[in-house]
């Protein structure tokens, strides 16, 4: 059974404060349902007030709630669990290679290095991305959720990365330079990412992708606007400046 | 290479228990034959296969190792 109480306020938070003290509990542990609420929309007159039943949850809900707390400690079983799953199977695959498992904020870092790195990365890094999913679907089976990783192989990843980036704004260029859109080889979801990622902000040209997985593709286009207004004018000074320039 | 795919299997399904793994050993290549729980047995296939295919690739990582070849099968 539940402990609950009705109380009344200005607003809801005012009503929260109250009933956290009322209760000693932190606001987080705290459930409520609001009773009634009138606000003061159509009259100014009436002063707004709002009704909430209150009462304190129990462990399972205020673990469901209250998720940042749970999330880290989570996060951090999933280190360990990377760490020893990649570790047997590295081994059991016969293969020299060290695991180095990382966690910074944003995601769990893996980087693989050694040997045998080569065999791990596979043709165009198939055995790499094969290992990744392995890891996630591992990480869901027990229960750890989608848990923010990276995998990296004797930095091939940083590499390409690297490389997709010079090619998406050596593209771009190309794009401005002859004004017609360029569409690039097919990409799997995380390379399309990197180019979309990598030509964001640029002033003058925008991607988006087309085509059906596995040939699914990035196309950069010049921005809508610059493309209806093409004039002499426009595309001289854009070859002076690179950006904003006023028709006229 | 049993020993890989055990792991692996057991890794990725919930009743680790009833996997189990038999080798046919052919004149060039062995076969794998992986058994699980009817319920566990989407699970290491997965959307659209890219389990099942993630474990191939690995095995054929391993194999490239190892000189022989591997074939996995995922039976009833």
């Amino acid at each position: 059974m539940k402990r609950s109480v009705e109380v009344s306020g200005k607003t809801l938070e005012e009503v929260l404060e109250r009933a956290s003290r009322y209760f000693d509990v932190p606001k987080e542990q705290l459930g409520y349902e609001i009773l009634s609420e009138t606000k003061g929309f159509l009259s100014v007159f009436v002063p707004r007030m709002v009704k909430v039943r209150v009462w304190v949850k129990n462990e399972e809900e205020t673990e469901e709630v209250s998720g940042t707390p749970k999330e880290t400690r989570e996060f951090s079983g999933a280190k360990e669990a990377v760490e020893t799953f990649l570790q047997e199977l590295i081994a059991r695959m016969g293969l020299e290679v060290t695991v180095n498992v990382a966690q910074d904020d944003t995601a769990l870092r893996c980087a693989l290095d050694g040997k045998d790195a080569g065999i791990l990365i596979g043709r165009k890094g198939e055995t790499l991305e094969a290992l990744e999913l392995l890891v996630r679907t591992f990480l869901v089976r027990r229960g750890f959720g989608e848990v923010p990783l990276e995998i990296d192989v004797a930095g091939y990843r940083r590499r390409k990365e690297e490389a997709l980036r010079k090619l998406a704004e050596r593209m771009a260029k190309k794009v401005v330079r002859e004004k017609k859109k360029v569409r690039l080889a097919p990409m799997n979801a995380r390379e399309r990412r990197i180019v979309h990622m990598a030509l964001k902000d640029h002033p003058e040209v925008l991607t988006y992708s087309i085509g059906e997985e596995p040939n699914r593709r990035v196309v950069i286009d010049l921005k809508a606007q610059k493309k209806k207004s093409q004039s002499k004018h426009q595309t001289q000074s854009r070859r002076n400046k690179g950006g904003n320039t006023k028709a006229s | 290479m049993k020993e890989l795919l055990e792991f692996l299997v057991r890794s990725l399904v919930d009743e680790p228990d009833k996997v189990s793994i038999t080798e046919v050993k052919g004149e060039r290549s062995v076969v794998y034959e992986i058994r699980v729980s009817l319920a566990d047995k989407g699970k290491i296939i997965g959307k659209q296969g890219r389990v099942a295919k993630a474990l191939r690739t690995i095995v054929k990582a391993a194999s490239a190792k190892s000189g022989t070849k591997a074939v996995v099968e995922i039976l009833e």
